[in-house]
């Protein structure tokens, strides 16, 4: 299993209130190539999507979303949870070649 | 002369048989567009069991001037009872199964994203509860420009 190294932007707030609705949102840089389209050379450009984004918060998974060509070219998702205590929340990022990407952002609650 | 088929009754006739064959085509054509196989498609993934309107909201534009990245927000009615799993399907795509999503409470069952849209369709939002509850949300987004214009578009609209 390769790493995955492709720009992700990622915004979350460092600090919160007990309670609060957070919002997390990502951007990230990949093609989301479908496999349909057709090269210069009229051959079919390989399909190279990310499959698989996991959003892990104080060790509990948030989401597990499978994804398919459908999602747009530098795809962009945007979560909300409830903050209820600190942790890291850790993004999880799966391409069709089974190469990972893992970013960990910390986040700290205060009552 | 006096057969009943003169030149004004043929004219007659003809102008009310056009009007009858001509007329609902272009009606039809203007007023429904082609928004691909619903049923065929959540059928292939939920089986017989159909989603029930109501439970999920869908917030998308309705007309898009380009399929190649259209804003989408899914999310459950209730956060008291959420669904454990939200769904997005695009019909007349070449590929109409676009995403799924799990979700764990602390997560607020709602996800926003941007979606390819091959041609005008029904984009729909699935809902599934822990209960075998399924609810869906549709809307018909007219697409200007799909998403896969190239030399084979026709290829890849269903």
């Amino acid at each position: 299993m390769g790493t995955l190294s492709l720009p992700l932007r990622v915004a979350l707030p460092s600090t919160v209130a007990a309670g609060e609705v957070v919002s997390l949102r990502l951007l990230l840089q990949h093609p989301m190539e479908t496999g349909y389209r057709l090269g210069e050379d009229g051959a079919r450009i390989p399909r190279q999507i990310i499959q698989s984004l996991r959003v892990y918060y104080a060790d509990r998974c948030l989401a597990d979303l499978t994804l398919q060509p459908a999602i747009s070219a530098n795809p962009y998702f945007a979560f909300s949870f409830i903050a209820d205590r600190s942790g890291p929340v850790r993004i999880e990022i799966q391409d069709d070649q089974e190469r990972q990407l893992t970013d960990v952002r910390e986040l700290t609650v205060v009552p | 002369m006096d057969s009943g088929l003169n030149r004004r009754t043929v004219l007659r006739l003809g102008g009310a048989a056009l009007t009858v064959t001509v007329l609902p085509r272009p009606l039809s054509a203007a007023t429904i567009p082609e928004t691909g196989d619903l049923p065929a498609v959540l059928r292939a993934h939920f089986g017989d069991q159909r989603p029930e309107p109501g439970g999920v909201r869908l917030d998308v534009a309705r007309l898009v001037e380009s399929g190649q990245s259209v804003a989408v927000s899914v999310r459950a009615l209730s956060f008291d009872d959420p669904p454990t799993s939200l769904y997005l399907f695009m019909p007349r795509n070449p590929e109409p199964f676009g995403l799924r999503a799990d979700f764990q409470p602390p997560a607020l069952p709602e996800l926003a994203t941007r979606v390819r849209l091959s041609a005008t369709q029904n984009l729909t939002a699935v809902g599934h509860w822990a209960d075998g509850r399924l609810h869906a949300e549709s809307v018909t987004v007219m697409v200007t420009r799909g998403a896969c214009l190239d030399d084979n578009y026709g290829q890849w609209v269903r």
